[in-house]
């Protein structure tokens, strides 16, 4: 990300990956890119980029019937500007600002500056927060509806295809995101929608609290910066060891293979050791999901339980999470 | 479509252009001639009146 212009160019950093199609007036066409929870490529594959491609030579053909987007972008900002920056790179090999640095250097501000929340993790809320399922192909088509959403009961249903969300015409999966970006939680959002041929009036979501909260974010590399973590790692059981081992399927189980964080070190865990509680969880998880748990629902300085089989036996720890935030790592 | 995406730019590569140290781009093998500086790409898509397909990927 070194010197590029994070005014223009916004997107979520916590991704490997984004495109944008432009003009060389640096009029936004369209964003490629994104992703759902459960899969990082869930909206990239060659149809949609070869549909989205050639929607964006039409528009660009019509130039002078300018496609309505964003507001002019800000001045140029690069992110070597953020203060925290600068002691981010120095520790990054080749002096390379990855994507999620800029995002982290904007927590670590925060932070310092004493209003950090946890739920400025979730930028760039996936259409699923809305209870929707966008076609990865043809990526304003709704493919499926969530039973009892917002999306729902605001009366969008499968094959509506959306033209506009809150007046801004979307091509993309991307571009769907990026105005969802901007919708405050909680908030509503105004979806234009083309139903069998038939443009519809205006729909109004109405968006609960926390809406931009979505459900498995363990993939996002920032989120050791709103809270901490439990300073091990480690491995998921298969079905065939838990069985094993008295334990269910559905249960957690996670072998712990490195203990890095003092905290951890400190209560005790183990190499070995097979965490099958923590904070009263029991649930199956995976360890960036472990993670992501307590990033998410523990603050610095609390204390959590936890529960692992040691030679086959139940041992009861307490982790007394680390009082300081990690800072710049 | 080929004919009309000529320019791909990778602007994870900006810093090599812009500024005298830092990361140097890895160019992306494939038939397609990516432009690594952003400059350049916008001064080609003026020039040829063609759109840009900007590219942010990390690489390292």
């Amino acid at each position: 990300m070194n010197g590029v212009n994070i005014a223009l160019f916004r997107f979520d950093y916590d991704l490997t990956w984004m495109a944008f199609f432009l003009n060389a007036d640096e009029e936004i066409y369209a964003r490629y890119g994104g992703r759902e929870d459960d899969h990082a490529e869930s909206h990239l594959n060659k149809e949609s980029l070869v549909r989205v491609m050639e929607a964006v030579l039409k528009l660009h053909q019509q130039r002078g019937a300018r496609r309505p987007d964003d507001p002019p972008a800000k001045p140029k900002r690069v992110p070597e500007d953020l203060p925290v920056m600068k002691e981010i790179v120095p520790r990054r090999p080749h002096g390379c600002i990855h994507c999620h640095d800029v995002k982290g250097a904007e927590l670590i501000q925060a932070q310092r500056e004493h209003r950090l929340r946890k739920e400025m993790v979730f930028v760039y809320p996936p259409p699923s927060t809305l209870g929707i399922e966008l076609d990865p192909v043809n990526q304003r088509l709704i493919r499926r509806v969530v039973e009892k959403s917002p999306a729902q009961r605001a009366g969008l249903r499968p094959g509506d295809l959306v033209l506009e969300v809150n007046r801004r015409s979307v091509l993309t999966f991307g571009d769907v995101t990026h105005q969802l970006s901007l919708v405050p939680d909680p908030g509503q959002v105004r979806l234009t929608v083309m139903r069998d041929g038939i443009e519809l009036p205006e729909i109004t979501i109405e968006l609960p609290p926390g809406w931009k909260r979505s459900r498995d974010p363990s993939w996002r590399e920032t989120l050791h910066l709103v809270g901490p973590g439990a300073g091990f790692w480690g491995s998921k059981l298969s079905p065939e060891q838990k069985r094993k081992l008295g334990l269910r399927e559905d249960a957690l189980a996670i072998q712990v293979q490195a203990v890095f964080g003092p905290h951890a070190q400190q209560a005790g865990i183990r190499n070995g050791d097979i965490v099958v509680e923590i904070d009263g969880q029991r649930q199956d998880m995976t360890i960036r999901q472990l993670h992501a748990y307590l990033h998410l629902n523990r603050s610095w300085g609390e204390t959590v339980t936890a529960t692992v089989l040691r030679n086959g036996q139940p041992v009861h720890l307490k982790i007394h999470l680390p009082k300081v935030p990690p800072g710049v790592q | 479509m080929r004919l009309y995406l000529v320019f791909g730019v990778c602007v994870a590569a900006l810093h090599g252009t812009l500024y005298a140290q830092g990361p140097k781009p890895n160019p992306v093998p494939g038939k397609i001639r990516w432009v690594y500086s952003y400059e350049e790409g916008k001064r080609l898509a003026r020039e040829t009146g063609k759109p840009l397909f900007v590219v942010i990927r990390c690489e390292r």
